[in-house]
């Protein structure tokens, strides 16, 4: 091949080489729009949707810490419209978020004090997303988990909450969960992990 | 049967035979009080006057203001006479000289006898100078009822000292072409580029950094983390971009600081994290959003620069209350610091209105841009400073760093001569020759990189800002430098037209090449004058003729309007021009230096360099803050024949008010030319059929483009929307022009579509 045809075929070899990620490579890059949307939801600035299984959404409150609402989407339709950096919800809501009075109370050393809250990020983890929030009352921190995970076969809504730094007795209790979960219970204890189940 | 009213009579009898005694009286014993009729006022806009009363329903489009000058400094009360029958929601601002005083208008009932005098402060008067006092309404509502006000009363103390002057004409501008009073329109020649552009992309790059000596990263508007290898870049083809993180929010800074990287989004300053070292990004920790937000669109995090283990950017303040309330979310316009360990968070300056753009410059310090708009009566590049305000007033709650007298910038960068959306300011390195060590920023309405010399004076940075380059397609909006000193440029555009924000957006390599060029490089303010350095020398006895500078002087004074006008606007003062011996610099001996001002220097084009180079670019601004002490220009005088030569230095062809304003004002968003920017082309707009939108009702409708029409729109930008175009995107100018200027750039105008 002589020098030309060597050139022109490593031009066409540059330009055919994809600027943009593949299909496989995009679906492995983590915070996948179809799955969660840090964009404003429903007016509310700082706040996050994660989806789970096929069509269920849950949006965040981060600074609350707190489920603002879960909705299911239209069928064959978004649950999500995206507009101008902000995105709205759409489809049938199966629960509304806690109300603002509802906030998370913990009690320590048998007294209930609520805690100041301090949203510090979100991981995607194999099949799921981790949400963190740090619970402080004066000296005092707690580390609050949830886990929402995205990998699931069926449309039920679950929340997977855990907390870390509580002292032996004490306990957390978890705005909007009880009435509609399963267990019926806000209260979370130790460090491991408490699973709820939205009832239909 | 009553008695007929005797006392008003007698009243008005007494004061008919008192008036002839006190008008001689003043002319015998001058008064240490001085009035600023209602009638005297620069525009009265939308408002009305009943007799001597002006009855004040909106402040958009008036100019309340008057022009005093005292012989001797002293200090003066003011205030005002006035009725107002219910209260308003907003304050009144008097601006006075710069200084701010918020007037909360008490309401005095109805009626002729509900006349009382308010008490507006006491300031200090300058001596000798015009000093500007405004009155400054609110500025977008609309009030049910009036405040009708007939005067403003000044008291000193001594007799004869106040007097009340004319409204300084506007000087003649010399006639412009590109780099002479005209923005540039070539790439400057010591700077080569090259797009690095991929057509399938849109790249709105929003933040940029290197991690490393050969990989960018950069951000975009949409939400995505791209990173390039530098020497796998290549000029045929698209660069071999890829995206590393997805779904962040509107991220506008990018920061890398041994090996960790922090963007700055919508509502948070994150940390991504790639835990597993995949080369994605998996985790975002939330460093800090110890701030309020709203759902305001215009509230943003912008930049992003690493020191001292601290995360530096600024935040905006809202716009969606833009012309109607200032209202603003607490702690919005400030400078933030956020530890980038623990997240603590502070607060170290406040004022800003949309601080695009925070960089490093000479010596570490600080620099922040801001763009004109409500209390900017200019751009501005600040020098950041513990606890500095810059001047951004929202309605309480105050900024807590809020104070009367507010911190000046470095360098004002005047609202179309040089400046309209001002990005990033970024140092040049050493391997930029005689520009190491100068700053450039973006701007992403008007373009091109713009150039700042700096120099510290009692303490405190000022300089001068410089045409440098035009010439490129993007719009530059933030920068990364590479460790052979390549300048990464990445631009950026809002806005509704997606041709539009493709062809702007995108990735730029700019290389400086130390090709010569002969232009103003420098300039230091001494205690008499200005000291210019030029890039070469000049021509043997080039340079000592004073008539070869044009000099404009101004003041800016910050109100809640959007924008401002230039304040004390005057030319002249070059009392002589000396040479140094290497004929490198020219020292502009100076008779009108003011602190506080704009020294606006001009360079004819007539000057030569050594080997008879011609002036890229003869212009510069210099922000006067202090005016060093004791340190002097050398004044010679000039070698024979030096003064010698006949042709004009420059020209005064006049008439061209509105092409000024269209400069100022227009040309950042609307062509004449049928090139697609923010706004729509106002090309041969007179006549035609133009369908525009109600925002309140959504309708559309059409309507013809005449000059009503145009006037509409400059006064009341959101009244009849041009389709497709979003309400607020055009600031409300109208606030500041006055009805000669407004007429002036709507011939403009038709006049300029017609060619």
């Amino acid at each position: 091949m002589n020098r030309f045809l060597l050139y022109l075929a490593c031009l066409c070899l540059l330009n055919s080489l994809p600027a943009e990620l593949s299909a496989e490579e995009e679906a492995a890059l983590p915070f996948d729009p179809e799955r969660i949307r840090r964009l404003s939801l429903d007016g509310v600035p700082r706040s996050l949707s994660i989806r789970q299984g096929e069509s269920v959404w849950i949006g965040y409150d981060l600074e609350r810490a707190t489920v603002m609402k879960i909705w299911r989407a239209p069928e064959g339709k978004p649950g999500l419209i995206v507009s101008n950096f902000t995105t709205r919800s759409s489809g049938e809501i199966l629960r509304k978020g806690a109300d603002k009075e509802d906030r998370w109370r913990w009690r320590r050393d048998g007294e209930f004090v609520e805690p100041a809250i301090r949203y510090l990020g979100c991981s995607q983890r194999e099949g799921h997303f981790l949400l963190s929030w740090e619970l402080r009352h004066g000296n005092a921190i707690l580390t609050l988990l949830e886990k929402a995970t995205f990998e699931r076969g069926d449309d039920t809504a679950v929340r997977q909450l855990a907390v870390e730094g509580l002292g032996e007795g004490d306990e957390l209790h978890a705005p909007g969960l009880g009435t509609g979960w399963n267990p019926l219970t806000t209260t979370l204890t130790g460090s491991k992990w408490h699973r709820f189940v939205l009832q239909p | 049967m009553s008695r007929p009213p005797l006392f008003p009579y007698l009243l008005s009898l007494l004061s008919f035979l008192a008036c002839p005694a006190v008008i001689a009286a003043e002319k015998s014993t001058p008064s240490a009080s001085l009035d600023l009729p209602a009638t005297a006022v620069f525009s009265k806009g939308p408002n009305r006057f009943v007799g001597d009363v002006l009855e004040i329903t909106k402040g958009r489009g008036a100019t309340l203001g008057w022009y005093v000058r005292a012989d001797k400094e002293e200090e003066v009360r003011v205030s005002i006479e006035y009725t107002c029958e219910k209260p308003l929601n907003q304050a009144y601002q008097l601006s006075f000289d710069g200084q701010d005083r918020f007037w909360d208008v008490a309401p005095t009932g109805e009626g002729d006898a509900a006349w009382e005098r308010a008490d507006l402060g006491t300031f200090r008067l300058r001596a000798g100078l015009p000093v500007l006092v405004l009155l400054v309404p609110p500025s977008g509502t609309t009030y049910g009822h009036p405040v009708r006000f007939r005067r403003l009363v000044l008291e000193g103390a001594t007799p004869g000292n106040l007097s009340l002057i004319a409204t300084p004409e506007e000087p003649a501008a010399p006639d412009a072409s590109p780099g002479f009073g005209e923005k540039l329109k070539t790439r400057h020649p010591a700077l080569e580029s090259v797009d690095l552009r991929d057509e399938s992309l849109t790249l709105r790059i929003s933040g940029m950094a290197m991690r490393g000596a050969d990989e960018l990263l950069f951000t975009t508007w949409d939400g995505d983390l791209y990173r390039v290898d530098l020497p796998s870049l290549n000029e045929e083809g698209p660069p071999p971009f890829q995206k590393i993180a997805r779904g962040l929010s509107e991220p506008m800074g990018l920061a890398v600081s041994e090996g960790r990287i922090f963007v700055t989004e919508k509502n948070e300053a994150t940390e991504l994290i790639d835990g597993d070292g995949d080369g994605f990004f998996e985790t975002y920790r939330c460093l800090s959003h110890a701030w309020p937000c709203t759902m305001d669109y215009h509230e943003y995090l912008f930049g992003a620069v690493v020191r001292d283990g601290h995360l530096y950017f600024s935040n905006s303040v809202g716009m969606a209350a833009r012309g109607k309330d200032n209202y603003q979310a607490p702690m919005r316009g400030s400078v933030v610091k956020v530890h980038l360990d623990t997240g603590a968070t502070e607060f170290i300056a406040g004022g800003l209105r949309t601080p695009d753009g925070i960089g490093e410059g000479p010596g570490g310090a600080l620099l922040v841009t801001d763009n004109q708009g409500e209390w900017l009566p200019a751009n501005k590049l600040v020098h950041v400073t513990e606890g500095a305000f810059f001047h951004f007033r929202s309605i309480p709650p105050r900024h807590p760093l809020d104070r009367p007298v507010a911190t000046p910038p470095a360098v004002w960068l005047p609202q179309g001569e040089i400046a309209a959306s001002p990005t990033e300011p970024v140092l040049l390195p050493e391997s930029w020759g005689p520009y190491a060590g100068h700053v450039v920023f973006g701007d992403s309405a008007y373009g091109g990189l713009q150039r700042v010399f700096l120099e510290e004076v009692g303490g405190d940075l000022q300089g001068a800002v410089f045409r440098f380059s035009q010439g490129y397609r993007h719009l530059f909006h933030r920068f990364a430098f590479a460790p052979n000193g390549d300048l990464y440029a990445g631009g950026i555009a809002r806005g509704k037209d997606p041709d539009f924000i493709h062809r702007v957006s995108g990735l730029t390599r700019i290389r400086y090449t130390g090709g010569s060029v002969f232009e103003p490089l420098a300039a230091r303010l001494r205690s008499n004058g200005l000291e210019i350095e030029f890039t070469t020398p000049l021509a043997a006895g080039e340079g000592w003729n004073p008539a070869a500078y044009h000099l404009a002087h101004w003041g800016y004074q910050a109100t809640q309007t959007y924008g401002g006008q230039k304040v004390r606007h005057r030319t002249g003062g070059v009392r002589s021009a000396t040479v140094s011996a290497d004929r490198s610099r020219v020292f502009l001996e100076l008779s009108d230096l003011v602190p506080g001002e704009v020294v606006h220097v001009r360079i004819s084009p007539l000057l030569s360099g050594e080997g008879g180079g011609k002036l890229r670019s003869g212009e510069l601004w210099y922000t006067a803050n202090r005016i060093p002490e004791e340190n002097p220009g050398k004044v010679l005088p000039p070698p024979p024949g030096a003064l010698a030569g006949t042709d004009a230095h420059f020209r005064f062809s006049g008439g061209d008010t509105g092409r000024l304003l269209f400069q100022s004002y227009c040309a950042a968003c609307h062509s004449l030319d049928d090139i697609k920017l923010a706004g729509p082309v106002l090309r041969g707009i007179a006549g035609t059929k133009r369908l525009v939108r109600d925002p309140v009702t959504g309708e559309a409708r059409e309507i013809e483009a005449d000059a009503a029409y145009l006037r509409q729109s400059i006064l009341e930008p959101n009244a009849l929307l041009a389709e497709g175009y979003p309400e607020n995107l055009m600031p409300p100018i109208g606030a500041i022009l006055s009805e000669e200027q407004i007429d002036a750039l709507v011939e403009f105008i038709i006049e300029s579509g017609k060619r």
